[in-house]
Parts: structure tokens; C-alpha cells; sequence
């Protein structure tokens, strides 16, 4: 069976004063029908650039500059707008973390829901008005009748998320993005959010891609898992094997590196040195190593994604060597 | 333990903070904003209290009020054993004591001028509290970069040019460089990746180590409180509503609220995606009109019709399994100890 998306070698860059950067360096990637994959990493990765991409939301300075994406069978990166309009929105959407600067603060919340459907269907006024009554109930938004007249601003900032993900299943999307969606909500309603979204996309076989920080979330949400680091995948697999057996170091470290509420006492946590570098593209080799502990010369040539059997692949030769060898480094 | 730890070197008694509401045509005052709303605890000396809540529910103004950017509607506030109000009226005084209560911002790069660079930075306030003579200035700041692991360097630049965590550090070091006892933490990793923030954790509890500094730590990534608190307060609207050792509190919580936001948590093992927990209903009330008798009871799962009218006052809770010396354990629910039983 094909997949629903396919994306491959998607390489972005950005043009400004400084020149072009490449944030986005060659990834490739699937999605299947009614899966949830996380892309995770820290700021700067390129994880959101890499959503945008597929949704053609660059923007200024932003281009596509190498590689293909395949949606339901189709290069969306080679449509026109018109034709792209027609399935984003649509069949592919997305939602963001802040939903008040995605909302219009001009236009009630029901007005918006009932635009975007029936600017993908043919339902009459009145026809989906209802349907989007029906959607606000059923992303948990209380008097969903009083609530389709309420202002964006009038609304706080779980049932602003909730009225945002309702205007993005108003069309039964195949495949729903989410960008760091409970990023900026407590931890309560956060746990509300993430609960209902696992749940609408039960009842309607939706996919999911799930972009985060939060590795708690990950393990909580995913059925694959990619880790991005400075602009390339640097390592995938089913979310139980990655986060029992992970081969990239940067994985590993990563995965240590974040207090739980499960600790005892006497944890300490393994910290990263050094940062993120801010300029990768040209960075010859492997771009975790000035960070990395088990660098070695081999890691100054370009890096692959190695197999490691059962889906699971990371971009470190150390890592592959010592598979080999059946070590772990 | 030793005895030291156990005397307080903070003690906050009732503690309130109201902000007035204005509206109306003639604008006068329509009603008030409890944020924090009689509020009593204290911090042991060389230990970390955490404060945990969701947003809204008055943390940060209490560790803005420790340090003295707030002043206090009603309570009051000792630092060792001093009322700081009563030290309002001796400027002097209060000059020395406020050298000794410091703050770490959650973004420091609004807390540092972008005009000055760092030495300037570090220098001034170090200059103009005795701290540091001119001539041994300079030798005091490297000492400092040093204790939180920025190269000597950075004293030539700018705020805005740091990463996130090099900013943190700054701020870290602004903060120790008047010998401070006490620190008041206000979401000092939230804006940080993930891989920075432990650097920053790892940082605070060496310090705290080494430097014996008593610590408010605010926040609410639960995995961070956790790792560097000794004893933790659980707010809501405006109250605490447990409070107590904090591995005890993790283990074995004991209000319905501190249940639920810990069950919130998503936990890094997708072993544990499918355990069952218990989701809250509806949103944090307002605290212009926090609901009578408990403020948690519109969302508690085990609320009892008693709950809507009558104030719960905080009470002792046996401690769970892991008792430990410091265990002492209260929650602000007369019902708590039978939901226990019940499961």
C-alpha cells in the first residue's frame, strides 16, 4: 500500500541579508494512514520549517530547493496554488501552537469554522453553520450554539486551541499537522488537548504529524518517531524501540537529559555541553560531533542514516560500527 | 540533616496580594484580583522550596513579593527572623537585607540592559553595595564567570549577543555577585531547549551546594521542581493547598488537584501510554470571584456537597510509604485522607 505522505530529500533554504542558509538539509520521511510520527528537536532544528514546507507556508525568503512530497499520490510541491488550495485546508491541515495570531480577531469564532467549510464544500449557509456547531461540540467546547459568536480574545487559551482544532477537522482531513500545539497551555489543559486530539483521530483514522520538544509527549503520543538536529533527520524508529534502544548519542543524550516526576532524590541529569550550532549547512561532517562523547575520526566525513534493523536508522557511523561489532558506544 | 537545615530562613505568615480592578464610566475600582490569598509557609536554610501551580495561580507574584518588587497587601514576611515591613522604615537596613534577597528571572534578556555589556553589568551593582572595591573588582567577576561557566570573554559584549543559556548563566551570576542567602528562581529553565536545561539545573543545585544558598524555586515543568526541590507548595487560585517533603508529595500526593496535575504530566516511557489517569474537567476559575469553600471544587472529581461552603484548612497527612524525616506532609482537603482508601 502506498503511503499517505511521502517526502523525499525535501531540502529548504532561506535568502536573507546574510545569505542563503539551508535549514532544512535532505529529508525523507512517510507517513501511513492513521499513524501519529513526532518530530522532535530543539529550537532551531528545523522541524517547523520542515511542516511549512509540506504546507507550502514558507513564506518570504523561503524556497523548496531540492526534493519531492508526495500527498495521496500526488507531488504537491510541483501544484499550482489553486490546486494546492484545494487540499490544504482540506484533505491536509495544520494547526499551530499559538492559536490566537491564527485566528482572525475581526470575526467571530463561528464565522471562521463556517468560512473554511464552506469554502471546501457546497453545504448551504445555514448546512454548515450546523456542521460547525456540531464540530465545536465535539472538541469539547461548552454551549457550542453560544460559542460560535464569541470572539477570539474572549476565549482562553485551551478552548481557543479547541475552536482551532475543530476549523481544521471541519473538513476530514487525511492528515493533520500539529505544530507544538499545547506549547504554550498548562499542564492540565494540556493533558485535555492531547487527550481529545488522540481521540478524534481514533474515531476518523486521521493521521497525525505531531511536532514537540516535550519527549513526554512523545512517548505518550507516537507511533514513529524522528529526532531532527540541526536540519537533518539524525535518527527514526517505532517509538518503544527508539526510546528503549537509542543509537544516536544525541538521541541518548536527549532522552537523559530531561527531568521526570518519577525521579528519585538522587538523579542527576546528564546534561548536553555546548549548544546548538547556529550555522550548520556548511558543517562538513557529522553535526552532533563537537557535542558528541564518543567522536571519532570517522565522524569528520558526511554521515548516513544507518539501519539497525525493525524501522530504526541513526545517522552516527560510531554508533553503526559498534553495531557491527554488537557494542553499543 | 543537620540542625542548620532545619531553621527557616524565610517564614511567610497569611501572606495576601490583591490588585485592584478599575472600570466604569467614572473609572474607580469594580472589585479585586486575589492572587495570592492568605498564604503561610517557610524555607528551610540551604534548601529549595518549589512552588508549583498553573498559570494564574499566584507563584510568581509570591517570589516577586520575597524579594521585596511587590509589597504585601496583609501577611508578613521574616527573613531571619526579621519582619521586612517593620524594615521599611529603616532604609539602611533595608539597603543591606535587599543585597541578600535576589531573583533569577525566567527571561533574563529582559532583565539585562542591552545598552551595558556584562562587565558593566556585574560590575555596578557589586561597586555601589560595598561588595567590591575598584581595584579587585575585576578579579571578583572572573571569580563569578567561573562559578557558573562563562569565559572570561563575554565581559566586552552585549546581552543580545548570547544564546538563551548564556544569557541564564548571566543572569545566574548577576544574581550571586552580592553574596546573596537567598534566591528567589522565577521559571528559570522554561524558556530554555531541553538540552540547556539541564545544564542550568545542574548549575543551580552545584551553586546551592557550594555556596549553602536557600532557594524559592517557581515553576511549572514538574520534572524540573522535582529534581532540585527538598520540599514543595502546591497553589491554587490564590492558595496553597499541600505542601510538604517533596518525594512524598511526587509518590504519594494527597489533594485531588496535586493528583490530577501530576497525572497531566505526560512521562517519557511509551509504556506508559495507555495507563489510565485522571483528566481534570473545565479550566482554573477566576480569582476576582474564586468559588466559595474550596477553590478546586467545580473540578473535583470527589467534591462532596459540604465542599462548596466550608474553607478546607490545611491538615497533617500521615506520610505515605516513604516517610522520611522531613516528611511532613499537609493538604488543605478534609476528604483526601478517605479518596486514599477508597482506591
Amino acid at each position: 500500500m502506498p503511503h499517505l505522505l511521502e517526502v523525499h530529500n525535501l531540502t529548504t533554504a532561506f535568502t536573507g541579508d546574510y545569505g542563503t542558509h539551508t535549514t532544512v538539509d535532505h529529508i525523507d520521511f512517510y507517513v501511513d494512514q492513521g499513524e501519529v510520527v513526532c518530530i522532535v528537536g530543539e529550537s532551531g532544528c528545523g522541524k517547523s520549517v520542515t511542516s511549512l514546507s509540506i504546507m507550502g507556508l514558507l513564506g518570504r525568503g523561503g524556497a523548496v530547493t531540492d526534493g519531492s512530497v508526495f500527498f495521496a499520490g500526488k507531488n504537491i510541491l510541483s501544484m499550482t496554488e489553486q490546486e494546492l488550495d484545494r487540499i490544504r485546508g482540506n484533505e491536509l491541515t495544520m494547526i499551530f501552537q499559538d492559536p490566537l495570531t491564527s485566528l482572525n480577531p475581526l470575526f467571530t469564532i463561528g464565522n471562521q469554522i463556517t468560512e473554511s467549510i464552506r469554502a471546501h464544500t457546497d453545504l448551504t449557509r445555514k448546512e454548515a453553520k450546523e456542521r460547525a456547531v456540531d464540530l465545536l461540540a465535539q472538541v469539547g467546547m461548552p454551549e457550542a450554539q453560544e460559542a460560535m459568536k464569541k470572539y477570539p480574545h474572549t476565549l482562553s487559551g485551551g478552548m481557543r486551541q479547541r475552536a482551532m482544532i475543530a476549523m481544521a477537522l471541519s473538513c476530514d482531513p487525511k492528515l493533520l499537522i500539529a505544530d507544538e500545539p499545547t506549547t504554550a497551555l498548562d499542564v492540565t489543559i494540556q493533558a485535555q488537548i492531547m487527550g481529545l486530539l488522540n481521540q478524534l483521530r481514533r474515531e476518523r483514522n486521521m493521521s497525525m504529524i505531531l511536532i514537540t520538544h516535550d519527549i513526554g509527549l512523545v512517548a505518550n503520543m507516537a507511533d514513529r518517531v524522528l529526532v531532527m538536529y540541526a536540519g537533518q533527520i539524525i535518527e527514526e524508529g517505532n517509538a518503544d524501540e527508539l526510546f528503549a534502544n537509542p543509537r544516536h548519542p544525541y538521541t541518548k543524550a536527549l532522552l537523559n537529559t530531561v527531568p521526570s516526576i518519577r525521579d528519585s532524590a538522587d538523579r542527576k541529569l546528564q546534561a548536553i555541553p555546548g549548544m546548538v550550532p547556529e550555522r550548520y549547512d556548511d558543517i562538513a561532517g557529522c553535526r552532533f560531533a563537537d557535542r558528541c562523547p564518543h567522536r571519532t575520526g570517522a565522524c569528520d566525513g558526511p554521515q548516513l542514516l544507518y539501519s539497525f534493523g525493525k524501522g530504526q536508522a541513526a545517522r552516527c557511523v560510531v554508533a553503526a560500527n559498534g553495531h557491527d561489532r554488537g557494542e553499543t558506544p | 540533616m543537620n540542625r542548620e537545615a532545619m531553621t527557616p530562613l524565610i517564614e511567610v505568615v497569611d501572606l495576601k496580594k490583591y490588585y485592584p480592578v478599575r472600570g466604569g464610566i467614572i473609572p474607580h475600582t469594580t472589585g479585586w484580583v486575589r492572587a495570592v490569598d492568605g498564604v503561610s509557609f517557610s524555607v528551610m536554610r540551604a534548601q529549595t522550596l518549589g512552588l508549583v501551580g498553573e498559570s494564574g495561580c499566584g507563584k510568581s507574584t509570591i517570589g516577586r513579593q520575597l524579594v521585596g518588587l511587590e509589597s504585601p497587601t496583609e501577611g508578613s514576611i521574616f527573613y531571619d527572623g526579621r519582619d521586612l515591613a517593620a524594615l521599611q522604615k529603616k532604609p539602611e537596613e533595608m539597603r543591606q537585607i535587599r543585597t541578600k534577597l535576589q531573583m533569577i528571572f525566567q527571561d533574563p534578556y529582559s532583565s539585562l540592559n542591552p545598552r551595558k555589556h556584562i562587565y558593566e553589568i556585574l560590575a555596578q551593582p557589586m561597586l555601589y553595595h560595598g561588595i567590591s572595591q575598584k581595584d579587585t573588582v575585576r578579579r571578583d567577576i572572573r571569580k563569578l564567570l567561573n562559578m557558573v561557566g562563562l569565559p572570561e570573554t563575554v565581559l566586552g559584549r552585549y546581552p543580545h549577543e548570547f544564546s538563551g543559556g548564556q544569557r541564564q548563566r548571566i543572569g545566574i551570576a548577576k544574581a550571586l555577585s552580592l553574596n546573596p542567602e537567598f534566591i528567589v528562581c522565577d521559571e528559570p529553565v522554561s524558556a530554555l531547549d531541553v538540552s540547556i536545561q539541564a545544564q542550568i539545573l545542574n548549575l543551580l543545585k552545584e551553586l546551592q551546594k557550594e555556596l549553602k544558598l536557600t532557594l524559592l524555586f517557581v515553576g511549572h515543568g514538574l520534572g524540573a521542581v522535582n529534581y532540585v526541590s527538598d520540599r514543595i507548595a502546591v497553589m491554587y487560585l490564590g492558595r496553597i493547598v499541600e505542601y510538604g517533603d517533596a518525594r512524598d508529595i511526587f509518590v504519594h500526593p494527597a489533594h485531588p488537584y496535586t493528583q490530577a496535575l501530576l497525572d497531566a504530566v505526560p512521562i517519557p516511557d511509551p509504556g506508559e501510554k495507555d495507563k489510565p489517569r485522571r483528566l481534570l474537567e473545565g479550566e482554573i476559575g477566576s480569582n476576582i470571584n474564586p468559588p466559595a469553600g474550596c477553590r478546586f471544587h467545580p473540578r473535583c472529581p470527589y467534591a462532596l456537597p459540604l465542599c462548596r461552603t466550608q474553607e478546607p484548612q490545611m491538615q497533617k497527612i500521615p506520610s505515605g510509604k516513604t516517610a522520611l524525616a522531613a516528611g511532613e506532609h499537609y493538604a488543605a482537603c478534609p476528604y483526601c485522607s478517605n479518596i486514599k482508601e477508597k482506591e
